[in-house]
């Protein structure tokens, strides 16, 4: 305050004031020594000091106690591994977000991320681009996982009971660590005879070296991993075959021809988005027409639509239950065909099916070291075993197909490491038991009894990040940090070796799995940090701080990944007989497959929520499953054929009768479903998830159906033999598409648009007349009356526009979380969903084609949609406050605060991309306990109140951030003419893709990618005869039809629904 | 008095005396309140409260009360809206061009058409304003000086909207007003309590019956006659841009804008003539509302009905002779897409029950023209759901297809916004004079040399002499 009345500032020496007698005057009066009003002391510190004294007094106590609280918060946050950016750090600039490479593992399999820091919280992740396996690519889990830190659900707070009659009473970690010197002490003394710990399947060394010192310590103990949907079935079929368990892993980028038996390479599969990229890179029309590249061919069997399945150039719908046989006649069909001998006919008995399996192994054949052929998890040993040798003669091995050592080598399966431990526990033969992120009485089959035979265990300790439905079983409850929050490691599908580096301390009082173990091994409460360093150094003998800090920071351990093992059948002699042998059996089943009317139960993890660990992340629920489009829900997928038989409508609720329990579930009734195979989706009708998920402590009503209790030890995922018993009650499904069931007038017209709005050619077609698809919509002279002055002009440097492959999209979710993660999109539930208020600024809009006759042959085409930001925006116009507008690089812009909320925008807008806040969205946030959901948000983007638009910005946060990031780099280089360059802005959905199906870029820059892909023989654009010239273009769908089958079902290429 | 005009067959009148008149209007304000007032007026004004209730609720909670979607982001609220501005036409007709035209049997009606004017515009005026988002920054449509130099779109329908309809609701409610200036004096004039005659005294503005009031009176009624004349067309064509500007098919048709007018007036007779029957019925004015003028408002909502009818028709025939496919569905989803039923309505009510009035007989047939006018209101509401609805639930993209449920929020607020009517509309038939008392006199009394004939021009020196520049 003082400096202002400085008076050097004034040119007066403070005695001077006044006085005339100094070299510099203001005015004549002040030269005569009169007191000027006007002048005099401009500055006078009593009028500028806002504080009294008293105010002043208080603003020191303020700052005083603010400073004893920040230093005692540092006193306790302060560690030495997770610094909070309390103080500046070098080189960092404030309100930037910072990258940081960690992985996420699900079902022992690591997804490579790069977390985004926003002052010392993570706000988004993002694939990382060094990560050989995902290479920048996300799923939709790895997205959402930031909302699951950030859940108010988490468990926080240790619990315990004796028993499970007495009364919880909570505990800290000081209680935990002297209960587990008892427990050391009883188990040391009988080596561990009584000490199980059961785990999630994991792949991290911190975890594989505490195993083995618990095994020293306690020779006796037992370490189970089980996952509720196991994989074991590749493992042991691959022992089947070559005598050694293995894992398959596959090339795509040199398969030519692809078929997946029910495997859902492209949707299920640990190693999804590099699967999905490789078979993405194969799929350049342009290329082929430029005689560069070939295109792959993806052949589909299963039984329900999966995301694979939709994309494939032939898919045939067939039960799960008739694998068997049809993997034993396609070995059987390619025997043949190798020894060039004519195919074998009526293989299968059913006309359609042994046309399509001829056809494919027809193909197979003449891409020999050229095609993969890969089949589901849920299939037997011997199917597996069949595939891999089918692989192996086709000479794929080594090239589209590759194995490594299965890393959980002979271990037993996990369902029967289960059973195995159910039982002992049940004789009370189990005195510790362990259960290390699992969550066995919701996900066990009925018949085991998980829940009862824990009440046997004296001492049941379970590690997890919910206090959930094994939780409320269990003697103790420890709350379980959440990946970001501690260290460990994990490897992915081909064992790139990833360090899970932390982002954050613990919200709460949490430990990880690691620090608990260690706990309970050495009375020591360890740092997760030495223990996972501990393990690399153990791992790697050149671990060096160098490589350790090189591997954090680029998220991999360089040459991690496994080495293929050089695969050969066992008996190389014998091996044509061993599976002639195998052959003969299956193909001559007494039984092999049930009678037609009797239904097969095929349980499948949900695309969602998997297999109910994500239940309670909101925006996993709200997302609108690929393909019944159905969001916070599940149900039993039926084909239309199998409903109408069954007297069975679609949202009918039925009693679903299996092994003698009894599930009540309501029924979708889905296009492309197997007849007689009804699809049961797993992960729903949780009791103790959370208010997300439904819990019975907070009366939050289930969501979805539980299927578990039909599952059984000995069937976990096929099962014959299931009744379903139609009700009279009807249930609502929160279905963004067809909320209503469609009349025959708008299915026809629905029929007819799709052809136009979702263009698509075969190869063969495209490559003789590679111009018809920009000619499928006859245009419309654009005659202009005027020179419309308002008409836009692009006036800026730039023209973004993006452009979208749907020979690509697989509708695999991910861009649209990662929207919704970038831009703080609110989550509405279900009801607001089935009121057709759903908020995603990008949705993916799914289109069936094949005829009403067998709704079972559909086949899929999925468009993502989001704001096209059309240069003569229809929404722009009708706006009576200018609330949406035009940017100057052509974006079609929404000022949030300006919007008063008339939806007129929403109403004039072609493609239906605007979303309006019917309601506060984020009222729960004004609940305290609600609080930490805010540390979601990123901070580039508001976050919109209610009664406003919202709707796609094309991310123009980044877009504006790079402007900026170029403009300081052109300022510091001198360099004027430095521009955005292609790939300086990726929009968070293009981030995503693991299939680089959208791509963003600037059009007046003619050499860009998505310049380029605009102009290309298949960039059309939708709704052109409205002329609201749409900055995004989107590239036909190029289906690479076998000409065998395709004409025999030639049909025409048009939308068609269910109805 | 009353006794002699029932049901009289012939254009032939029994005399009408000036104190008659005078007599029979003032009767109804200066009588204490009839009994069967209260019971209609509780059930308004309870119809209002509702209202009150659901727009606070919608204020204070959130625009999802309603049954609307990101797919139709208007439904009942705009149907409500032009279906209420559609009523108010009605009024400005009757009085400003009939009264241009020279069509005497209008004075009648006139004070009653035009109250239901004023108060339908402002049920409409409710609903543009509770329909958005953030009602609390509605004021941002508005061209005013402000510190964010924010003008509001002006190529947005509804900023046009916003001037169209506030304009025609000043000039509505002047006019209205001026025309009451004698009839409010003449109440003062007859008051037999202070408070009575301070309070009319007020509101007539110093009225004396001057041959210069007279004059003044004369030549502003045909100014504002004048100047509302245009406004019964530009309202509703405004209001119909709010649809036909935009790019959506089944709005954005050239023909919205005479269809929108004649569906207004339609719909606005029909309503005159719904509230006028019970009136002169209950109020006795039989013998001054006859049955001449009930006669001429079925023969104008015939030729409307007609009009209606016809824009129907050529919407239908413009889908399939422009090629234009998406227009083509739009109009054919209409009559039997999932909204059959509304569409069907519509025609029913709005093309084929005004037919019944090309029967005289039935054209004054009372039980007969109040079914066929509340079907045409009934209609004409379902006209602006097909419109609005059906062209929003299935637009270009068949992803974005939906349906709108109304909620018992939207079903109460349209309740209530009838509640909102009656209330100001009863309150109108008890404190003012319901019927235009000096233009009766001027038009329909018959003085002993004017051989019977009330609609001689020169039988009415005062009104019709003075307002008419012309040559007669």
């Amino acid at each position: 305050m003082s400096s202002l009345s400085d008076p050097s500032l004034s040119g007066q020496t403070p005695t001077a004031q006044g006085t005339p007698d100094v070299g510099y005057w203001r005015s004549l009066s002040q030269l005569h020594g009169a007191e000027d009003p006007n002048i005099g002391a401009e500055f006078v510190p009593e009028q500028l000091e806002p504080m009294d004294g008293t105010t002043r007094r208080r603003f020191m106590q303020i700052m005083g106690a603010s400073v004893a609280m920040a230093s005692a918060v540092g006193c306790t946050r302060v560690h030495r591994y997770v610094v909070p950016a309390a103080r500046g750090i070098e080189g960092r600039t404030i309100g930037q977000t910072q990258p940081y490479a960690t992985a996420m593992e699900v079902a022992g399999v690591a997804i490579g991320l790069l977390a985004q820091s926003y002052e010392g919280r993570p706000i988004r992740l993002d694939g990382n681009p060094l990560h050989p396996a995902n290479k920048g690519s996300v799923n939709s889990w790895a997205v959402a996982s930031v909302l699951g830190l950030y859940d108010p659900d988490r468990s926080q707070q240790i619990k315990y009971r004796a028993n499970i009659k007495t009364a919880v009473v909570e505990k800290s970690w000081d209680d935990v660590k002297t209960a587990f010197r008892d427990l050391r002490t009883t188990n040391t003394n009988n080596q561990g005879e009584g000490l199980r710990v059961l785990s999630e399947a994991t792949s991290s060394a911190t975890l594989q070296g505490l195993k083995a010192n618990l095994k020293a310590a306690f020779p006796k103990a037992q370490w189970i991993e089980y996952e509720p949907v196991g994989r074991d079935n590749e493992r042991l079929g691959t022992k089947m075959l070559f005598g050694q368990p293995l894992r398959a892993h596959f090339d795509l980028t040199k398969a030519e021809i692809i078929v997946d038996l029910d495997a859902d390479l492209l949707g299920a599969h640990p190693a999804t988005l590099q699967y999905t990229r490789d078979y993405a890179s194969n799929r350049n029309p342009e290329a082929v027409l430029a005689k560069k590249a070939s295109y792959n061919r993806l052949y589909s069997v299963e039984s329900n639509l999966s995301t694979t399945g939709g994309s494939a150039d032939h898919r045939l719908a067939m039960r799960s239950s008739e694998m068997k046989k049809f993997v034993a006649a396609l070995a059987a069909q390619v025997g043949v065909l190798l020894k060039s001998q004519a195919p074998t006919e009526h293989a299968l008995g059913n006309a359609k099916a042994d046309r399509y399996l001829t056809a494919m192994a027809k193909d197979l054949v003449a891409n020999k070291g050229k095609c993969a052929i890969a089949v589901g998890f849920r299939h037997a040993p011997e199917v597996h075993a069949l595939v891999h040798d089918l692989n192996n003669q086709l000479g794929n091995v080594g090239k589209t197909v590759l194995y490594y050592a299965a890393p959980e080598g002979d271990a037993p399966t996990g369902y029967q490491a289960l059973a195995n431990l159910t039982k002992e526990m049940a004789d009370g033969k189990v005195n510790t038991l362990f259960i290390l992120g699992s969550n066995p009485v919701y996900s066990a089959p009925k018949d085991l009894n998980f829940a009862g035979a824990l009440t046997k265990v004296p001492n049941s300790i379970h590690v997890s990040v919910y206090h959930d439905e094994t939780a409320d079983h269990c003697s103790w409850h420890l709350p379980q940090s959440h990946y970001l929050e501690a260290w460990s490691d994990a490897r992915s599908w081909n064992g790139t070796h990833s360090v899970v580096q932390p982002l954050i301390e613990p919200l709460y009082k949490t430990r990880s799995t690691s620090e608990v173990l260690n706990l309970f091994l050495t009375g020591q409460l360890a740092k997760s940090y030495d223990l996972t360093r501990n393990a690399f150094k153990a791992a790697y003998t050149n671990s060096t701080e160098p490589t350790w800090k090189k591997a954090l920071q680029d998220g991999v351990v360089p040459d991690s990944a496994w080495k293929p093992v050089d695969a050969k059948p066992a008996t190389a002699t014998a091996d044509n007989r061993a599976m002639a042998v195998l052959l003969t059996t299956l193909l001559s089943d007494a039984a092999p497959a049930p009678a037609a009317s009797e239904l097969e139960a095929v349980f499948v993890p949900d695309s969602k929520v998997f297999d109910g660990r994500f239940t309670n992340n909101a925006w996993l629920q709200e997302i609108p499953d690929f393909i019944t489009k159905l969001t916070w829900d599940n149900a039993i997928l039926l084909s239309y054929a199998t409903a109408d038989r069954l007297g069975i409508k679609h949202q009918q609720m039925v009693n679903a009768t299996l092994n003698g329990q009894t599930v009540k579930a309501a029924v979708y009734v889905q296009p492309g479903q197997a007849n007689d195979s009804a699809t049961l989706l797993l992960g729903y009708g949780r009791k103790a998830a959370g208010v997300v998920g439904g819990t019975a402590v907070g009366r939050v009503a289930t969501v979805g159906f539980d299927f578990t209790p039909l599952r059984s030890s000995a069937a976990m995922d096929i099962v014959t033999g299931l009744k379903l018993t139609p009700l009279s009650e009807w249930y609502t499904f929160a279905s963004t598409m067809e909320h209503s069931q469609i009349d025959t007038t708008g299915q026809r017209e629905r029929d007819r648009r799709a052809d136009v709005l979702i263009r698509s050619d075969t190869l063969e077609h495209f490559k003789k007349e590679p111009g018809a698809i920009k000619h499928k919509v006859h245009e419309l002279p654009q005659v202009k009356l005027f020179d419309n002055p308002l008409e836009f002009q692009v006036k800026g440097e730039y023209k973004w526009g993006m452009a979208i492959d749907l020979s690509k999209c697989t509708g695999c979710n991910a861009c649209v979380v990662a929207c919704q993660s970038e831009n703080n999109i609110p989550v509405v539930g279900k009801q607001q969903v089935i009121n057709q208020r759903e908020m995603h600024w990008l949705r993916i809009d799914r289109y069936f084609s094949g005829d009403s006759e067998s709704l079972e042959d559909v086949t899929v085409v999925h468009q993502p949609m989001m704001c096209v930001h059309c240069e003569n925006a229809p929404c722009e116009q009708v706006c009576p406050v200018a609330a949406t507008v035009h940017s100057a690089d052509g974006t079609n812009d929404m000022v949030y605060n300006r919007c008063i909320g008339t939806r007129y925008c929403a109403n004039n807008c072609p493609f239906k991309v605007r979303r309006f806040n019917f309601f506060n969205y984020h009222k729960q946030l004004d609940d305290e306990k609600n609080n930490v959901i805010r540390l979601t948000f990123n901070p580039d983007v508001t976050v919109r109140s209610r009664g406003v638009m919202e709707k796609c910005t094309y991310c123009i946060q980044r877009i504006r951030a790079a402007k900026i990031r170029v403009k300081n780099e052109a300022i510091k280089n001198n360099d004027p003419e430095n521009k955005i360059k292609d790939g300086d802005i990726i929009t968070a959905c293009q981030q995503a893709c693991p299939a680089s199906a959208i791509t963003f870029g600037d059009l007046n820059n003619e050499a860009s990618q998505v310049s380029k892909l605009q102009g290309s023989q298949r960039g059309y654009k939708m709704l052109e005869d409205l002329n609201v010239r749409p900055r995004t273009a989107y590239l036909a769908r190029i289906r690479n039809p076998n000409p065998e089958l395709e004409a025999a079902s030639s049909k025409k290429e048009a939308g068609h629904g269910h109805g | 008095m009353a006794t002699v005009n029932q049901q009289d067959a012939s254009r032939v009148a029994p005399p009408l005396t000036l104190a008659g008149v005078t007599e029979a209007v003032c009767r109804i304000v200066e009588e204490p309140t009839p009994k069967n007032w209260w019971p209609a007026f509780g059930l308004a004004s309870t119809g209002l409260l509702i209202l009150l209730a659901m727009v606070g609720y919608l204020i204070l909670t959130g625009i999802g009360v309603w049954g609307l979607n990101n797919r139709i982001g208007w439904c009942w609220d705009i149907t409500n809206f032009v279906f209420w501005v559609g009523i108010g036409h009605a009024g400005t007709l009757i009085s400003a061009i009939l009264y241009l035209f020279r069509q005497n049997w209008r004075t009648s009606i006139n004070r009653a058409a035009e109250a239901m004017t004023i108060f339908a515009v402002i049920c409409a005026l409710l609903f543009p304003t509770i329909h958005v988002g953030r009602v609390w920054v509605i004021y941002w449509a508005l061209p005013y000086p402000n510190a964010m130099s924010m003008w509001p779109n002006f190529r947005s329908p509804l900023l046009w909207d916003v001037f169209a309809v506030s304009t025609y609701f000043t000039i509505s409610l002047l006019f209205w007003f001026m025309g009451m200036i004698p009839d409010l004096a003449t109440i003062r004039d007859r008051a037999t309590t202070t408070t009575r005659r301070m309070i009319y005294g007020i509101l007539s503005f110093g009225w004396r019956g001057s041959a210069r009031n007279w004059h003044t009176y004369e030549r502003t009624y045909l100014l504002l006659a004048a100047l509302s004349t245009p406004l019964v067309l530009s309202v509703h064509s405004v209001v119909s841009f709010d649809f036909a500007v935009s790019i959506l098919p089944g709005w954005h048709t050239t023909i919205f804008p005479p269809y929108f007018v004649a569906g207004a007036i339609f719909s606005g007779f029909a309503m005159v003539l719904t509230l006028m029957i019970p009136c002169r019925a209950f109020f006795n004015l039989k013998h001054i509302v006859k049955m001449d003028h009930i006669d001429n408002m079925c023969k104008i909502i015939l030729a409307t009905g007609m009009m209606v009818g016809y824009a129907y028709g050529i919407e239908f025939f413009m889908a399939w002779y422009s090629a234009n496919e998406s227009e083509a569905f739009i109009f054919f989803n209409r009559a039997f897409g999932p909204y059959w039923w509304a569409y069907w309505t519509m025609v029913s009510c709005n093309v084929i029950a005004p037919q019944i009035f090309w029967s005289r007989k039935m054209r004054r047939n009372i039980p007969v023209i109040m079914v066929a006018c509340v079907f045409v209101n009934i209609g004409m509401w379902f006209e602006r759901f097909v419109i609005i609805c059906t062209s929003l639930h299935r637009t270009q993209l068949p992803s974005a297809w939906g349906m709108f449920y109304p909620t018992i929020v939207d079903v109460l607020t349209l309740i209530g916004s009838f509640g909102l009517f009656f209330t100001l509309f009863l309150l109108f038939i008890r404190f003012v004079p319901m019927v235009a008392i000096a233009e009766i006199k001027a038009v329909e009394v018959h003085f002993p040399d004017d051989h019977g004939h009330g609609h001689a021009a020169p039988a009415a020196p005062v009104a019709t002499a003075l307002a008419s520049p012309s040559k007669e």
